[in-house]
């Protein structure tokens, strides 16, 4: 236990004279994997943000529904919107049907509007004027549209579909955007660790060949190395996504109160996951690019006839 | 303990360091290789570490047969080796008790702390004031203290010291000697070699191996234990 302990110890001190022995490039190297981790981290977010977004609106496909309402200067009947509203729930796809007054339409722009609604106090009468609301299922929503708009009464229809279609759109591109930049900073990252790693190992060979000719476990050599390239690797995507963690903070502080009716992820959820997402590719990439660095190293080095 | 037969090492450059010999060494002897700069005493040892390879015959040391052998089972063989290396392979910029640590931290038998252990080895070769040290601190006799107590502090079965005496005044040589040769027990072995056989008691060995331009020459006798 105690020389557990102590060799615990002894592998991080050497993995700390490894990164000291070449501290500038080292350091060069834990800045451009944050550099690129931290890429990354901004993609992953946006990417969830958007996904969160299409989630939502997909969850509430909602259409409102603009009937035509009493004007002296025309002809046209009154539509009465109880009749209207229960001709639009038996078309197929439209799960439920509510009437929204003039007075709850102008309730509801206070409430989505917080501390801004002041303004709304300016007009004397209500500026709002009375609709019907329907809940669509998704897939079903050019049918109904084209249904709807054929009602006689029907004057326009408000639905979110270009919204939701650039969302997607968004969302889409973001992951494409978040899939090849994750296989550009993989790459990056793997060939950067193999490089580091084979530095050291041929900056400290002659050590090595010690350890080797006194008998040292492979594992044993390898250890600080492989500290050394966590250290890099994995830091460095933490180091990313606590800078983006941070930002979220702080983006998500300043947002809340100008952007109401635009709910974003709850941060936590989302910092939680880059830390998860980015660690873990980090902790990966450590293990994998310090593998193929001592592997490199090896096949060049000293081994064949002289053991 | 050691067993070579018709054993003869070419380099590949076409060196033939060693020609074909013949020996055996059981365990608990004291044996004296003397001979020449560049007669090939330091390629027997290397040999015995399994750093090169045969080019002919069998060789087994500690059981462990020489010819083909696995990285792994040389690796292992090393465990139960201590060296002390012609030219120390000490590390620049580790203290002297780091650099006896490095030779004991991976071998399993823990009987107390590292560092303690360390710290009795150098105490042997009278360098305990020195243990912080840095080696590149210390002077070439002081390094070569060094290099005994890592052989030492690793409580080995086969002792293989190239010219430890090498870089030390008479006085100095003969207390490393005496405190090579006390090493022998009945489970070690230990091989000293030298050029410098004024300092050698030939009595105290088992044996002397008499080595000329790659030519061994063995004799038996003394052993006065
Ligand atoms: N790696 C090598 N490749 C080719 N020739 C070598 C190699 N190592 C040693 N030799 C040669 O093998 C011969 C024996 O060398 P070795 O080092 O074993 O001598 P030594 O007895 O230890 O000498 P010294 O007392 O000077 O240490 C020498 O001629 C040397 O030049
Ligand atoms: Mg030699």
């Amino acid at each position: 236990m105690k020389r557990r302990m102590d060799n615990a110890i002894h592998h991080l001190r050497e993995a700390g004279i490894l990164f000291r022995s070449n501290l500038f490039s080292n350091l060069m190297s834990l800045l451009s994997t944050t550099l690129v981790f931290l890429f990354l981290a901004m993609i992953l977010a946006g990417w969830r943000t958007t996904g969160h977004w299409v989630g939502l609106i997909r969850s509430g496909a909602e259409i409102q529904i603009f009937h035509r309402i009493a004007d002296v200067s025309s002809t046209a009947a009154i539509v009465d919107p109880g009749v209207l509203s229960k001709e639009i729930s038996r078309i197929p796809g439209v799960e439920a049907v509510i009437f929204v007054n003039a007075e709850e339409a102008r309730k509801r722009m206070t409430e989505l509007l917080g501390g801004e609604s002041d303004a709304l106090a300016q007009f004397g009468e209500n500026p709002f004027r009375p609709f019907l609301e329907a809940r669509i299922r998704l897939e079903d929503m050019n049918a109904v549209l084209s249904a709807i708009s054929s009602l006689d009464g029907v004057e326009s229809i408000r639905d979110n579909r270009s919204i939701l279609e650039m969302l997607i759109g968004l969302e889409n591109a973001l992951r494409v955007l978040g899939l090849a930049l994750g296989i550009a900073v993989g790459i990056f990252t793997f060939v950067l660790l193999s490089h580091i790693i084979r530095t050291g190992v041929i900056h400290n060979r002659e050590q090595i060949r010690t350890l080797r000719l006194l008998g040292a476990p492979e594992f044993h050599i390898a250890f600080p190395f492989f500290l050394l390239g966590l250290f890099v690797s994995a830091g460095g995507a933490l180091l990313a996504a606590g800078l983006v963690s941070g930002g979220i903070s702080l983006f998500w502080m300043k947002m809340a109160s100008p952007l109401p009716f635009l709910p974003l992820p709850a941060p936590q959820t989302l910092q939680a996951g880059l830390f998860g997402i980015l660690g873990g590719i980090g902790v990966l990439l450590g293990l994998l690019g310090t593998a193929s660095g001592l592997l490199s190293a090896r096949n060049g080095g000293d081994e064949g006839y002289f053991r | 303990m050691i067993e070579a037969q018709d054993v003869s090492l070419q380099y590949p450059d076409g060196t033939v360091a060693l020609k074909p010999f013949s020996l055996f060494i059981g365990g608990g002897e004291l044996i004296y290789v003397t001979g020449p700069s560049g007669s090939g005493k330091t390629s027997l040892l290397q040999l015995l570490l399994g750093m090169v390879a045969p080019s002919s015959g069998l060789l087994s040391v500690l059981n462990q047969p020489m010819s083909g052998a696995r990285g792994a089972d040389i690796r292992k063989l090393r465990r139960k080796v201590g060296p002390v290396f012609q030219e120390f392979r000490l590390t620049a910029g580790r203290s002297a008790c780091e650099n006896v640590m490095a030779g004991i931290r991976f071998l399993r038998p823990a009987s107390g702390s590292l560092r303690q252990e360390a710290l009795e080895a150098l105490e042997r070769v009278g360098l305990s004031h020195k243990a912080a040290s840095p080696i590149e601190h210390l002077s070439w006799g002081e390094r070569q203290r060094v290099a005994i107590a890592r052989a030492i502090a690793r409580k080995s079965e086969l002792i293989l010291a190239d010219e430890p005496t090498g870089t030390l005044d008479k006085e100095n040589a003969l207390i490393i000697l005496s405190l090579l040769i006390s090493l022998r027990d009945e489970k070690t072995t230990v091989l000293i070699t030298t050029h410098a056989t004024h300092l050698l008691e030939p009595a105290r060995a088992s044996g002397v191996i008499r080595m000329d331009s790659g030519r061994l020459d063995m004799s038996r006798g003394g052993d006065g234990r």
